[in-house]
Parts: structure tokens; C-alpha cells; sequence
């Protein structure tokens, strides 16, 4: 874990409300991988006292820079929007457990709105390693799918559905990986973050086409480094019957599907 | 000129400086320290139950204005899992160790000390009484007599320097802190976190999975100065100050009042270099005012308006 300070060197917004951070920071950005978040503070505001967990993006150790894709949810995040290139920001990371790939084959991604950020990280190093890489975008309207043209670089095949667009017809991302896998292809793990309903429905897929299923969880955090117990979640007790906490920040962000009790 | 920064908190515990971490908010797991443990007056565990305790469903955390609201309802890997797996790496590092002791009955917390008894490298232990009872669902620490009763066992079962943790949600803090005087205590910590709940207006329910939970950080500082002030007054004890101290000159304002040692607990998160600023902090703060030793302070707020 490193506890440590870095630069803001860019700062866009993407959509309204939804914005991309670059910050220089090399020692975490050659350590961190995929799956993974950082800790960030970025204000001196004695009414704002916690940093916020945040996913990576994309990992760019030669350039010694993270990528934060982020939406404004509450005062931390408005807070970090203000910040402009040249700005400091607090950083502790990387935290928690990356995601593994497989060493061959095929990943789908599965991304619900601004659940799409860490995804982004997980396609860039599977394509890197070979892996044939299918990503699913969803989001209420067009201007809130996230990051596509970056998916497009790393992936065979970006499928995207809207709700308000009807792009897709509305159809759930799981249902379209279903379509994606009756045509003959087969993927060895999925990846999805943003939505509890699309984690839920793979569950049962796994065992139909023969894959394995991993959520990234979010949940509120203190420390991010396992010591405030804060981010729990439900997880299903070893060798069944009862549930067990786990936490979201140290044992996870990366749980299988079908061990989070949803 | 060098200055003297330990404190003795009971015959035969004298820390090196006055700084430790509040229970429950600091990580001692491998990898995850922002500087060497061992620079800290003390290590204070996470609350150690008999058996292993879940804690409370999720959510857990709410973070308020200049506070935080926590439900995180004590989970604990229970004596056993703690003596074998926890205890091991602890003692390594070179500071006193003080662990916190968690029960629901009268009974447990001795229970839970008879069982580290035979280790060695515990300076103390530091009751929690801040759980709720399992008889009547209300925490020790706001029951005068269940909490001695509690305390008189304990004692019976340890002759290490006993520290009793005292709550800040009772009517009269000087009770408490006079009861567990006469019950035995070497030393109180005082405070724990104030009860208090937040709702989420856009789901119209209550944040926290426990509806209720305990408020820490900036914002109850004033709260918990008062009371130590108060507590100083009432016993002969030494007290350890904590509750929202978040940098050297909230640290000193505890000194001033009167406390002997202090507790950081949520700045850690906020600030994981922060315990060894306030360390740093107050060496220097006590050189610049010509003040040889800790000591010198503790207690000046009062003597200045008896003046």
C-alpha cells in the first residue's frame, strides 16, 4: 500500500456530470493492476473529512499516470470535479484484489453506466495478454455510455443498449451476451460492474455456458485499507447455510457471482 | 533540548509517548501501515470478543458534516483466532500493546482476559463497555453497577494495568467514571462515539443498516472535552482523551484539560501519517514553549482559571 501524493494533469468532462481525471502518480500506476481502486483526497474542507474510493480506469505505468472515470454523486466527487490540472490530490493504493484473467481464450465485459470505469482497465490488459475481449455497455441514454470509443480499441466486438434510445431495444446486457454466446462463441470470464440485476443474472449462465462470473463491488468506504470494517457485504457462508460479511475494500472489490448474497 | 513525552498510565505502564491508536481504527494487517507501529505510545487492538462476532449488516458508515456515523457493531475474530493469529504479529513490533476487551455479559470480558493471561506482551487491557448487554440490550457503559460488576471481575481475573473505555451517551459522565474508579480501573479512555442516526430522504429509510450508530470525527470534540474535563475533576485516575482529536493542537487542548494520554481514531482514516504528526507535533509544541516534559501541561486549562 502506498501512501502517497500526486498531480492532477488533466481534467475533462465527458457528460454532463461525468468527467475523466488524469493524475501523475508513477509509483502506483507501475503497481497497480486491473480490479483494483485508490484512495482520493482532494480538498481541505474541514466538514468533508473522509477520502472516497475510486476505480482505476486506465493504468498507464510508462506514462506514470491513473485514470479515474468518475461520476458527481455527493460532496466528495463535486469537490474533485472542481479540481483543475496542477492540482494535488491525497491518493492511498492500490487497494483491494485486481481482477485474474485467464491465461487464453475469451472475457466479456458487462458495464452498467459509470460501472463501465474499472472495466475499461480489465480490457486493456486482456487484450495486451491476447484475449479476445467482448464488451457490453449500458446506460439510460446514448450520452452516458461510457468510454466505447476506448472499449472499441481493446475489444472484438462493443455492444451497446440504451434505455431512453432504445438502442438494442432496451435489452438487458445479459440477454445480449446470451445472443453473443448462441452464436458459437464462448467466453471463459465475465467481468460486470454497475448493475446489481446484471450480476444477479449471471449467476445462472455460468453452469449454461460455461463461464466464470466476477462482480466488482462498490460500497460506501472509510479507510479503503481493511482497518474501519465499513464496506462490507454479504457474502455466502463456506460450505453453506448462512451469510458471512466480507470486506468490499480487502477481500474484494472482485467476488464471484455466485458467492455475493444479493 | 530534548523533551520528555512519555506518560505513566498505571504503575509499571509507562509509554513512550501518548499517542495510540483508538480501537477498531487502525489496520495492523501486513502492508497496510503508513509508518512503523512501533513509533506509537501504544498499539490498541480491534475489540476482542470470546467468540467470533459477525457485526452489524450493511450499510455501516455515513459520513456526516465534519463526522462519521458507524454501525459497524464490533465484529471480532473471537480469543481464540486473536491469540493464535493475531497476537503473534503484534508483538513483534517494539511498543506496548493494550488490547481491547469486548463481552456482552458480566462475565465475558474476564472471561475473554482469563484467556490472555498466559501471554506474554500485553501491557493492558482495555475494556469495552460500550457493547450492549445481552439481559437488557442496554451497553455497560450506561449502567453504573453492571458496569462494576463487569470491571470487579475482570480485576479478579489480571493483575495488568486495567483500562475502562467510558460512552458519552449517559446523563452524568462523573458517575461512570467514579464507578469504574471503585471498580477497580487503573485508567479511563473516555470518549466513545455519540449515538446517532441519518435517513436517506431519497429512499426514506434510515442509512444505516442498524438505524442507529455512533458519530465520531471533528464534530464531537467539543463534546468529548467537556466530558474529560469533567471526568478529570471526578477521579484520581489518569485519563486518555479521544473523540474527533484530528491534529497536535486538538491533541493539546486534551493535554490542557487535563487528560494524560490521547486516542486518535477516525482522523486515521482521513490521514493514515496522522498519529505521528500529532507525535512530532507535540514534542515540538512543548520545546517552543520552553516546557520540559508532557507532564508540565497536563492539567494547565484548570490551574489557569483557578488562578
Amino acid at each position: 500500500m502506498i501512501f502517497t501524493k500526486g498531480k492532477i494533469v488533466e481534467q475533462k468532462a465527458v457528460a454532463n456530470g461525468y468527467y475523466l481525471l488524469s493524475i501523475a502518480q508513477p509509483d502506483i500506476a507501475s503497481k497497480a493492476i486491473p480490479g483494483q481502486f485508490v484512495m482520493l483526497k482532494a480538498w481541505e474542507r474541514g466538514d468533508l473529512i473522509l477520502p472516497r474510493p475510486f476505480s482505476l480506469y486506465r493504468i498507464l505505468p510508462r506514462q506514470g499516470q491513473l485514470q479515474i472515470l468518475y461520476k458527481v454523486r455527493g460532496k466528495g466527487t463535486a469537490e474533485m470535479a472542481r479540481r483543475v490540472p496542477g492540482d494535488e490530490v491525497e491518493l492511498i493504493g492500490p487497494s483491494g484484489n485486481g481482477v485474474t484473467l485467464p491465461a487464453k481464450g475469451a472475457i466479456a465485459l458487462l458495464g452498467r453506466g459509470i460501472g463501465a470505469a474499472p472495466l475499461m482497465a480489465i480490457a486493456e490488459e486482456a487484450a495486451a495478454k491476447g484475449l479476445a475481449v467482448y464488451t457490453f455497455l449500458s446506460a439510460r441514454k446514448r450520452e452516458l455510455v461510457l468510454g466505447d470509443e476506448d472499449f472499441a480499441r481493446y475489444s472484438r466486438r462493443v455492444i451497446v443498449a440504451t434505455d431512453a434510445d432504445q438502442e438494442n431495444g432496451s435489452r438487458l446486457l445479459t440477454d445480449l451476451l446470451a445472443d453473443l454466446l448462441s452464436e458459437g462463441i464462448s467466453v471463459d470470464r465475465v467481468f460486470t460492474c454497475g448493475s446489481k440485476r446484471l450480476a444477479r443474472g449471471l449467476v445462472p449462465m455460468q453452469s449454461q455456458y460455461g463461464f466464470k462470473a466476477y462482480v466488482l463491488l462498490e460500497e460506501v468506504m472509510a479507510c479503503g485499507i481493511g482497518a474501519c470494517k465499513g464496506c462490507v457485504c454479504k457474502i455466502a457462508a463456506p460450505g453453506g447455510g448462512g451469510v458471512v460479511y466480507k470486506k468490499v475494500c480487502q477481500d474484494g472489490p472482485v467476488f464471484p457471482v455466485d458467492e455475493v448474497v444479493w | 533540548m530534548q523533551v520528555d513525552i512519555s506518560v505513566e498510565l498505571a504503575s509499571g505502564l509507562r509509554l513512550k509517548n501518548p499517542v495510540m491508536p483508538a480501537s477498531g481504527t487502525y489496520e495492523y494487517g501486513d502492508n497496510v501501515n503508513a509508518f512503523d507501529p512501533a513509533e506509537l505510545g501504544a498499539i490498541v487492538t480491534k475489540s476482542i470478543s470470546l467468540v467470533p462476532w459477525p457485526g452489524n449488516a450493511p450499510p455501516r458508515l455515513c459520513e456526516t458534516s465534519s463526522g462519521l456515523l458507524n454501525a459497524v457493531g464490533i465484529p471480532s475474530e473471537g480469543l481464540k483466532s486473536f491469540r493464535e493469529n493475531t497476537l503473534p504479529r503484534l508483538k513483534k513490533y517494539n511498543t506496548d500493546l493494550i488490547v481491547s476487551v469486548a463481552g456482552k455479559s458480566v462475565t465475558e470480558f474476564a472471561q475473554v482476559i482469563a484467556g490472555l493471561e498466559a501471554e506474554e506482551g500485553i501491557s493492558a487491557y482495555e475494556l469495552n463497555f460500550s457493547c450492549p448487554n445481552l439481559g437488557n440490550g442496554i451497553p455497560f457503559a450506561t449502567q453504573p453497577q453492571l458496569m462494576q460488576q463487569a470491571l470487579e471481575q475482570a480485576r479478579q481475573a489480571t493483575a495488568r494495568p486495567l483500562i475502562v473505555k467510558l460512552s458519552p451517551n449517559v446523563t452524568d459522565i462523573k458517575v461512570m467514571a467514579q464507578a469504574a474508579e471503585k471498580g477497580g480501573a487503573d485508567a479511563l479512555a473516555l470518549i466513545n462515539t455519540v449515538t446517532g442516526m441519518a435517513i436517506d430522504v431519497e429512499r426514506r429509510r434510515p442509512v444505516l443498516g442498524n438505524i442507529f450508530g455512533g458519530l465520531s470525527g471533528p464534530a464531537i470534540k467539543p463534546i468529548a472535552l467537556r466530558m474529560v474535563w469533567e471526568t478529570v475533576g471526578a477521579v484520581s485516575i489518569p485519563v486518555i482523551g479521544l473523540g474527533g482529536i484530528n491534529n497536535t493542537a486538538d491533541a493539546l487542548e486534551f493535554f490542557l484539560a487535563g487528560a494524560s494520554a490521547i486516542q486518535v481514531g477516525t482522523a486515521n482514516f482521513a490521514n493514515p501519517l496522522v498519529m505521528l504528526e500529532i507525535i512530532k507535533g507535540i514534542a515540538n509544541y512543548l520545546q517552543e514553549n520552553k516546557f520540559t516534559k508532557l507532564t508540565d501541561i497536563v492539567g494547565l486549562a484548570r490551574t489557569a482559571i483557578e488562578e
